[in-house]
């Protein structure tokens, strides 16, 4: 009896040890962060630019510092650079390359980081705050001209106007990333509004369609070796605007077909690899979300009014239209008569090649328009250039200007978001500006083409201008 | 510190209870971090402690002897040092490393039995059983120490120093051999003089040595001192699952034979072990040098590691025979 009992007891115990102890082959815990690390070298880049050794620069100065087409230009002194990370690499459509803007939400510059780096969306993912210590960095362009200001690591040996990419070893040196991470909003822009200010934002537009005759098409061309612009046009007055969406042949979506319907598309603005046009970059399709139906036009036969009208077919000369402003604000060259020989039309042109002029600003102003007899009106025209490199065309509208020529600098003059021809277009076609809507303005406006350049080569092209209409009903 | 009682309840039945308490000093070995290259000490050194209990109960009778025993070893405060070239200390840098393990606590935990049957006079049959658990049994402290270099420097030593705080080791198993090992045999000794044994050995929950490293926060912060952003936790696990090689069994005999010619004796003895030439591995280290996650990733994603762990072999066959004349 005392031998069960014993061996009972011994039993009991050994089972209960067994059970409460037993481990099993999985029962680890792998180490995981706790959300608790920070990156010491943020700790005393923020140090240092409280003690004053280093100096925090926003990326729009960061990009005053250097004017496109020039040599890339070497940060020699203790600055800084913060940013957010709006791009990735994790698709494939950007490659050693990020963009960052300098807010999470509502930016108003972004600047391309381009670095010997792949995957760098494990490290510099979307929205990840980014410090970049410049000093010993250059800032440039990796294709001299292309308007796309990058950070880069030295100068191409190959063209001394160019920058390469961040080297492996800098970036430990260089580019730092912060703990936070910050859920980035796109920026709503109008669509006829986006320039090239906006390069390296994140921006979305809504409202837009892929062009109809790419119905059935893919992102990429198969036939391309390399980018394929896709046209996407949105609806603007009387009729279209559009901008081209550029996808790389290397990207994982490069397969998948265009949306048919219409919606909104958030992307990274840039320009294309020649810098001729403003083209948007995806980061995947997920932020392109278009199951609308699409938009259509304003009928133009129910715009019976027309409030202005000028095709220049009567000028000769400096340009002198009845009650229309043609003034020098800076400089030596007027608006003036020419005929396009491949239009075989007469229109308006400025320039201020070798004109010798430290800085060129003429304005051609039209007569006054008084839109309060029409419920809507719709400004268009059309614009050509030739070798328009670094020379700018603005148009603007004002409701306060009295039409006396003194007071043009004196009233307030309003940027309207029409489409001006791009630098990079062939000197031959004629740009249509799409259709401006007035219809948020009353009383009499005048509607100003300002030409701003010098005869430095790099800002001496020419402008030509041609068929302005405000249609109205 | 040890004591025992046996206890007698009849001559057959009998319960035996140990318990001791060690302590043992650190040695030299374990006191610096590597004697040969530098002089840096193992910081906060504590002296190693063991306690063990087991308790048996014997049963015997003229044809059986059988003992069952249950043992608790838990050792504290141990501590490890071993040297290695690690890739991927503090993200992407490289360094020969001496690596200080310090405050390891281990368990161990099993049952024994054993059985031995003179079925005959000349025939005996023998069993026995070890089941056991031998883990670690809490989160020891890792610290690195290598050359003050710049390279070292880059990984974020300092001074050759680097603590990577906790090691999740609990309930990883011990590297100690199989865990569990059962084993069956008979001898037969012929009144001519003769003899013949053999033995079946099983074994299982033979496990591999894990890298600590690989356990540490070095495993998910990025060269920055930030974690990776691509640290996918179900990977993790994988990667991380310890790994237990396959079960094995072995055959062993063993045999024997002593002659009288004239005034010397002849005696031969011969064993062969595995006799089945069965190829098994018998221990095995994982390498230190896939320090964290996506080296480890993409080193275990090869068709064939570059760094993959190292094994040891269980010998084929071998032979062993001893002839002596004894005069």
């Amino acid at each position: 009896m005392k031998i069960n009992k014993i061996t009972n007891v011994l039993f009991f115990v050994i089972i209960s040890i067994s059970f409460f102890t037993c481990v099993e082959d999985s029962d680890f815990t792998i180490p995981e962060s706790l959300g608790i690390e920070e990156n010491e070298d943020i700790t005393k880049i923020l140090d240092s630019i409280g003690e004053g050794t280093l100096q925090l620069k926003t990326i729009e100065q960061i990009k005053k510092l250097y004017i496109s087409g020039n040599n890339p230009l070497e940060v020699t002194s203790n600055i800084v650079v913060k940013g957010y990370v709006i791009s990735s690499d994790k698709s494939g459509n950007f490659y050693k390359e990020f963009y960052m803007q300098d807010a999470p939400e509502n930016p108003t510059a972004g600047i391309k980081v381009a670095l010997n780096f792949s995957n760098s969306y494990n490290k510099f993912n979307i929205g990840r705050e980014i410090y970049i210590r410049l000093k010993g960095l250059y800032i440039g362009e990796t294709n001299s001209g292309n308007g796309i200001i990058t950070i880069g690591g030295r100068v191409k040996n190959t063209n001394i106007k160019e920058v390469e990419n961040v080297t492996v070893n800098q970036i430990s040196n260089h580019i730092y990333r912060s703990e936070t991470t910050k859920e980035i909003i796109p920026k709503i822009i109008e669509f006829a509004g986006i320039n090239e200010t906006h390069i390296g934002t994140f921006i979305t537009l809504e409202n837009v369609f892929f062009d109809a005759q790419l119905s059935g098409k893919s992102y990429v061309d198969p036939k391309e070796d390399f980018d394929t612009q896709r046209k996407i046009k949105t609806c603007l007055g009387l009729g279209y605007d559009e901008l081209l969406l550029e996808t790389s042949s290397f990207s994982r979506f490069s397969n998948e077909t265009l949306p048919e319907k219409a919606g909104s598309i958030n992307a990274v603005v840039s320009k294309d690899f020649g810098g001729n046009f403003i083209v948007l970059n995806l980061n995947n399709t997920n932020d392109v979300d278009m199951n609308e139906e699409k938009c259509s036009p304003l009928p133009i036969a129910n715009f019976t009014t027309t409030l202005l009208q000028e095709n220049f077919d009567e000028q000769s000369g400096d340009i002198a239209v009845l009650n229309w402003i043609n003034h020098r604000e800076k400089g030596t060259k007027s608006w003036r008569s020419y005929t396009d020989s491949y239009a075989q039309s007469k229109a308006a042109r400025v320039g201020s090649k070798n004109s010798g002029d430290l800085s060129t600003i003429s304005w051609l102003i039209t007569k006054g328009i008084n839109l309060d007899t029409t419920s809507q009106e719709f400004l268009s025209f059309e614009t050509s250039n030739s070798f328009a490199n670094g020379s700018e065309l603005e148009v603007l509208i004002s409701t306060d200007f009295d039409g006396d020529e003194n007071n043009i600098t004196a009233a307030n003059w309003t940027l309207l978001p029409a489409k001006i021809v791009s630098d990079g277009e062939g000197y031959k076609n004629w740009i249509h500006s799409t259709y401006i809507d007035l219809s948020s303005y009353s009383g009499t406006v005048y509607i100003a083409f300002k030409y701003l350049g010098n005869s430095n080569v790099n800002f001496d092209g020419t402008y030509e201008l041609d068929n302005i209409v405000i249609n109205a009903k | 510190m040890k004591s025992g009682v046996t206890y007698k309840i009849t001559g057959r039945h009998l319960v035996d209870i140990n318990a001791a308490y060690l302590t043992t000093a650190p040695t030299i070995r374990n006191t610096f971090s590597n004697s040969r290259e530098n002089n840096n000490v193992v910081f906060d050194l504590k002296s190693e402690k063991t306690l063990s209990t087991d308790i048996s109960y014997v049963f015997r009778n003229p044809i059986i002897t059988s003992k069952v025993t249950a043992y608790y070893t838990s050792i504290k405060d141990a501590t490890e040092i071993s040297f290695y070239f690690a890739d991927g200390v503090g993200g992407d840098n490289t360094a020969f490393v001496q690596e200080i393990l310090s405050g390891i606590n281990k368990k161990h935990l099993g049952l024994e039995f054993g059985l031995e049957a003179q079925v005959t006079s000349t025939f005996k049959l023998k069993g026995a059983a070890s089941v056991g658990q031998f883990t670690y049994d809490n989160n020891p402290n890792l610290v690195l120490t290598t050359e003050a270099d710049s390279e070292s420097l880059s990984a974020g030593f300092v001074d050759g120093f680097k603590d990577f705080g906790e090691t999740n080791l609990k309930n990883y198993k011990l590297a100690a051999g199989p865990q569990n090992a059962y084993s069956f045999g008979f001898e037969y000794r012929d009144p001519d003089y003769w003899w013949l044994g053999a033995t079946v050995n099983f074994f299982s929950n033979t496990f591999i040595d894990i890298s600590p490293l690989n356990r540490s926060k070095n495993f998910y912060l990025d060269d920055d001192g930030l974690p990776f952003l691509d640290y996918d936790k179900t990977i993790a696990k994988e990667l991380l699952t310890q790994e237990k090689f396959s079960d094995y069994s072995v055959v062993n005999l063993v045999g024997g034979k002593s002659l009288k010619i004239k005034d010397y004796y002849l005696s031969v003895f011969a064993t062969v072990n595995n006799l089945l030439n069965k190829t098994y591995k018998s221990g095995g280290f994982e390498q230190g040098r896939n320090a964290n996650y996506r080296q480890l990733k993409e080193d275990k994603s090869l068709d064939k590691p570059i760094f993959g762990s190292k094994y040891w072999y269980g010998r084929g066959t071998t032979y062993f025979l001893n002839v002596s004349i004894s005069f």
